[in-house]
């Protein structure tokens, strides 16, 4: 989610501003972003996934970090995912505001941002080094992609059907994707490009 | 390329219209979206690249076209430039491709985001495409997305000493053929 620019400043000016405002921020090409609010199905999805990933991580050495919390992609870029896995000792700088090492990076889209998150999203996400899989799910139909970390590029996955299961490799456990839209109900005709019918 | 949406057709309406408009459009879901004129950089990267794979593809059995694919009964698209192998499948009296076997698109900053993202998904659903190319005419990057059984592998090139395999055509695209004579602006 974004909204228009505001002004070129440094990753600690950023810091400052985002802690002193009250609306929440990414900083991009080294200006502050301001994230637009969601809607409801964007939050009960980001719980839907957030619940389900804490019941299978239970018993791992994975934690998971939930929506706001910063993640350092390169030094132009802090980007906010609506729910990170970390596995091990988290790694962080500027006083655990920023967070470097998620494994996991969880991105519930809209119409308006969902081409931003696909790509310029993923471009960030590839900048960082511990990050092997990026989940793109759309909150207005049943559409999760999942990018995984390969040798020379992403692979790209794509599931649409409710009983489809969506293989987290790097965490040694799926999700399915009826468990991400438990109780989401879809407004017709809200998406714009859809493959769907083809 | 696309700009943005101007108005509601049915398929039969969209396609009665392109026969008579000078500008053409593509159509997403009843909605018509206008091809942008496209830059002096854009015509040389698709001309180079057309230049290119005639040549690789003297010998084989493949065409380079500039046409309209049916992505699906409701959504057509025009790449910058389509590839085919074998024979040929049109529809409605050869105004539409249906068996691409590689698809290209030469991208603007305002189509970028949409080329790389919905309409790589949208090509998703042609089954016959392979592999997609998303070209840059702003700085030398190329992405190529290409198809296999467990999705889509993303590659991005952007050394002008690479080269960009397209296997499905056999052969592969020089990003320095591809970027010749191309003059950035900074």
């Amino acid at each position: 989610m974004l909204a228009e620019r505001v002004r070129q400043m440094s990753v600690e000016e950023f810091l400052d501003f985002a802690e002193s405002s009250e609306d929440r921020y990414e900083y991009i090409d080294g200006e502050p972003r301001q994230m637009t609010g969601g809607k409801l199905n964007h939050f009960t999805i980001i719980a839907n996934i957030t619940g389900r990933l804490l019941t299978l991580l239970t018993d791992t050495h994975c934690r998971v970090v939930g929506s706001g919390m910063l993640v350092k992609a390169g030094e132009d870029h802090l980007v906010a995912p609506d729910v990170s896995v970390v596995c091990g000792e988290p790694q962080t700088e500027a006083d655990t505001r920023l967070l470097l090492n998620p494994i996991l990076v969880v991105e519930v889209t809209s119409p308006s941002s969902i081409d931003y998150d696909r790509v310029s999203k993923r471009d960030y996400y590839w900048g960082v080094a511990s990050v092997q899989a990026y989940l793109l799910i759309d909150q207005h139909r049943a559409l999760v992609e999942l990018y995984t970390r390969g040798e020379t590029g992403w692979r790209i996955q794509r599931f649409t059907e409710l009983d489809d299961e969506i293989p987290l490799g790097a965490l040694d456990c799926s999700l399915h994707l009826r468990d991400i839209y438990h109780r989401i109900e879809f407004e017709e005709g809200a998406s714009p490009a859809s493959a769907e019918g083809a | 390329m696309l700009a943005e949406r101007v108005r509601q057709m049915s398929v039969e309406e969209y396609l009665a219209y392109e026969e008579s408009s000078e500008e053409w459009h593509e159509y997403i879901d009843g909605e018509l979206y206008p091809m942008t004129g496209g830059t002096v950089n854009h015509f040389r990267i698709i001309k180079k690249i057309m230049f290119a794979l005639e040549t690789s593809l003297a010998e084989a059995d493949c065409e380079v076209l500039a046409m309209r694919v049916k992505v699906s009964d409701a959504q057509f698209l025009i790449p910058d430039l389509s590839v085919v192998c074998g024979d040929l499948q049109t529809e409605d009296n050869d105004r539409l491709l249906l068996n691409p076997a590689l698809v290209i698109e030469v991208t603007s900053p305002s189509s970028i985001d949409f080329d790389r993202g919905s309409k790589r998904e949208l090509y998703d659903a042609v089954a016959s495409v392979q592999a997609y190319l998303v070209v840059d005419q702003h700085r030398a990057q190329v992405e190529l997305y290409s198809r296999s059984e467990s999705g889509w592998h993303l590659q991005t090139y952007s050394d002008l000493e690479a080269s960009v395999p397209l296997e499905a055509l056999n052969c592969s695209l020089h990003m320095r053929e591809i970027y010749r004579d191309i003059q950035f602006e900074t």
